[in-house]
């Protein structure tokens, strides 16, 4: 049964191989900022993830975003983050996101106002947050506004809200035997599709995965695995040492280093993760991710051969 | 305890610059325990402020005086005898002492010397770490003792985040120990991890300051 | 507390020393000790670790230019780890100084042993010099 109806749901009913790519916001309220990497990414992947002040740094709000990319053609996948805003404003925002048309919404905790204040900028770490109710509260919230037509209180909403509801997974991070159940509580919670924190390591990963197939998950929820572009070996570096649950295998840094073209390097990599990515059983897509360089993701997507998209 | 800790001294030099005669008050309780204002942090700062002072050209007199604790009207009464004589105090107890003693010479300035930051153990002797937030509505017997409000950096309900560092530690602070990563390994001690797969419902924070100023009547205690 | 009376311009450097580390045919110094040019004023302590950051700042906010204290050597202390917990208290107090704009120069340690009146006071005299660069107290005159 359809939940909400989106390209990336009707994608997956279908068993397509489904590819979503990451749509940074921009740090001004350019609309032209958004339609350009739309331009850029059109037809190229079944949803496109908008981030939500991710690190904590302000950027143009995810519905806003979410809503351009939309008008010009790309059907966002908006992201929710429970640092800034309460339950009131969430579940408002939530309406108000459903009425521009968004049919996605992918939940998470976010990143802690420290992390704002980091290279050049100063962000705000001396903000107040709010985590007022956590990113598997909010699958809830959705879940029952979706299915039952009422908000967290108990008090109905006018009419249901049906969204295709997203969770994030981080399978590497310790607790490492405690993270497969976390996944279980959020599918449990309401999550129908999932996508990883990035993956290095298809190997690993694809044992995590046998484990979610175990306990029945992975017809559960569609699980899209995280590939992050690296740049270099600095970044695959920095990437290993700094990000939680982020794990690059010595042999791929070494690679990278070894590599006359480092960028070029980097696209070929991703050709190979994704590939692996497609012949681990229970993971049904690809979730791409270029730090403020999606242009060079659509090539990558066309020799991964994953181009054109299905129609649904 | 509550935690408390020193203002910068360029902050209580900027404020004391217009006064001559000044009262630094201690509180032997909570701020002792954490050496920020007891007797001792007291006798330290009063010579510190003198000194920083005259750096700046101002020449003060500190008057020194340490009471059990600043948030008992018996004990605040103690400092009467020696406002005549001050045109202001720096009251080193927690903001409750402060308010007291601002309460009680409402014609006298009344400055704090500290910044009260948290309800914290004192772990090992010079390691204060915050336990408690205060929040009103208690979880502890479902998280295996570790607080989840006033220990993770997002207050989950349904931790962790993915942003648990190796060996267990928070994402926003090497140093702090990820309380659900501690929670989860006390529950797989106990032999009750299923405990910790039920999904918790979003906390009522009402009970406590966000659902106004606290104020607690006992009528079995009223006068 | 050790007294430091006022009395003008010159120097005076406080030495406040551990009894253990001190020859035991030592006469116990108090001063103050008149010479070349300074004012030497000696306490004795059953353990340098009895100092506490308010006691090293009131002896210079009372007009102290030096404040030195002498601890034993690490390792031999009577109370086990007393003189490390001193070292620890005075680099508290330096910092603290270093706040107050006071220099953190004017307070410090020295270790020794066996150490005898005429030790004791060469290590006085021995802070001239980086006191001289530091400049007068200029909480002199506003004694108690």
């Amino acid at each position: 049964m359809m939940k909400a109806g989106s390209k990336l749901e009707k994608t997956l009913r279908a068993g397509h191989f489904a590819v979503t790519v990451e749509v940074g916001p921009p740090r001004g309220p350019n609309p032209e900022d958004v339609l350009r990497k739309a331009q850029q990414l059109k037809g190229v992947a079944d949803g496109y993830n908008v981030t939500d002040n991710q690190t904590a740094v302000v950027r143009m709000s995810s519905i806003a975003g979410a809503r351009l990319l939309q008008e010009a053609g790309c059907e966002p996948i908006m992201q929710m983050t429970c640092r800034d805003r309460n339950r009131i404003a969430l579940q408002s925002d939530l309406l108000g996101a459903w009425a521009l048309g968004m049919r996605n919404c992918l939940c998470l905790s976010g990143d802690h106002q420290k992390a704002g204040a980091s290279g050049k900028l100063k962000g705000h770490p001396g903000a107040k947050n709010v985590f007022d109710v956590d990113s598997i509260q909010l699958i809830s919230i959705l879940k029952e506004m979706r299915d039952a037509g009422v908000l967290e209180s108990g008090d109905p909403i006018s009419q249901p809200t049906p969204f295709f509801i997203g969770a994030v997974w981080t399978p590497l991070a310790p607790p490492e035997e405690f993270r497969i159940l976390r996944l279980a509580k959020k599918i449990e919670a309401g999550a129908d599709f999932i996508q990883t924190q990035a993956v290095f390591d298809m190997k690993r990963f694809a044992t995590a995965v046998a484990s979610a197939h175990d306990k029945g998950l992975t017809t559960k929820a569609s699980i899209l695995v995280g590939i992050i572009v690296p740049k270099s070996a600095k970044m695959l570096e920095y990437m290993n040492a700094n990000v939680p649950g982020v794990e690059v295998p010595e042999g791929l840094i070494k690679r990278m280093a070894a590599a006359k073209d480092q960028r070029q390097e980097g696209y070929q990599i991703t050709v190979e993760l994704i590939q692996a990515a497609r012949n681990i059983p229970g993971v049904k897509g690809v979730h791409l991710q270029a730090i403020e360089s999606e242009e060079v993701l659509p090539e990558i997507i066309r020799s991964a051969g994953l181009l054109p998209r299905p129609q649904v | 305890m509550i935690i408390a800790e020193w203002k910068p001294l360029p902050e209580l030099v900027e404020i004391l610059k217009g006064h001559t005669n000044v009262l630094v008050a201690g509180c032997a309780t909570c701020v002792a325990e954490c050496a920020a204002g007891g007797e001792r942090e007291v006798e330290t700062l009063a010579p510190l402020l003198k000194m920083a002072l005259k750096n700046e050209g101002c020449t003060i007199n500190v008057l020194t005086r340490t009471v059990e604790r600043q948030c008992e009207w018996e004990f605040v009464e103690e400092l009467a005898e020696m406002t005549p004589k001050v045109d202001a105090i720096v009251s080193l107890a927690c903001g409750i002492g402060i308010q007291a003693v601002a309460e009680r010479f409402p014609d006298l300035a009344v400055y704090p010397g500290v910044n009260t930051t948290a309800l914290a153990i004192r772990q090992e002797p010079g390691l204060w770490i915050a336990r408690c937030a205060a929040c009103g509505d208690c979880v502890l017997g479902e998280t295996f003792g570790f607080c989840p409000v006033a220990r993770c950096a997002k207050s989950l309900s349904n931790g962790p985040c993915g942003g648990t560092r190796k060996e267990g530690k928070c994402e926003i602070d090497e140093n702090i120990d990820c309380v659900w990563f501690q929670i989860y390994e006390r529950a797989k001690a106990r032999g009750k991890v299923e405990q910790l797969l039920k999904v918790r419902k979003p906390r009522n924070w009402s009970n406590s300051g966000h659902g106004g100023p606290k104020r607690v009547v006992r009528e079995d205690l009223r006068p | 507390m050790v007294d430091v009376k006022q009395t003008g311009n010159t120097p005076r450097i406080v030495v406040v020393y551990c009894r253990n580390a001190v020859s035991s045919a030592a006469e116990l110094l108090e001063g103050p000790y008149t010479a070349k040019g300074y004012h030497a004023y000696f306490a004795a302590l059953p353990c340098s670790s009895k100092i506490e950051p308010s006691y090293l700042l009131k002896i210079i906010a009372d007009g102290a230019d030096g404040l030195l204290v002498v601890a034993c050597p690490e390792g031999h202390c009577r109370n086990l780890v007393g003189n490390v917990r001193a070292e620890k208290r005075i680099n508290y107090a330096r910092s603290l100084l270093n706040k107050a704009k006071m220099g953190a120069e004017r307070l410090t340690l020295e270790r020794g042993e066996n150490l005898t009146e005429k030790d004791l006071l060469a290590l006085a005299q021995s802070r001239l010099g980086p006191l001289k660069i530091l400049g007068p107290n200029p909480m002199k005159g506003d004694g108690k």
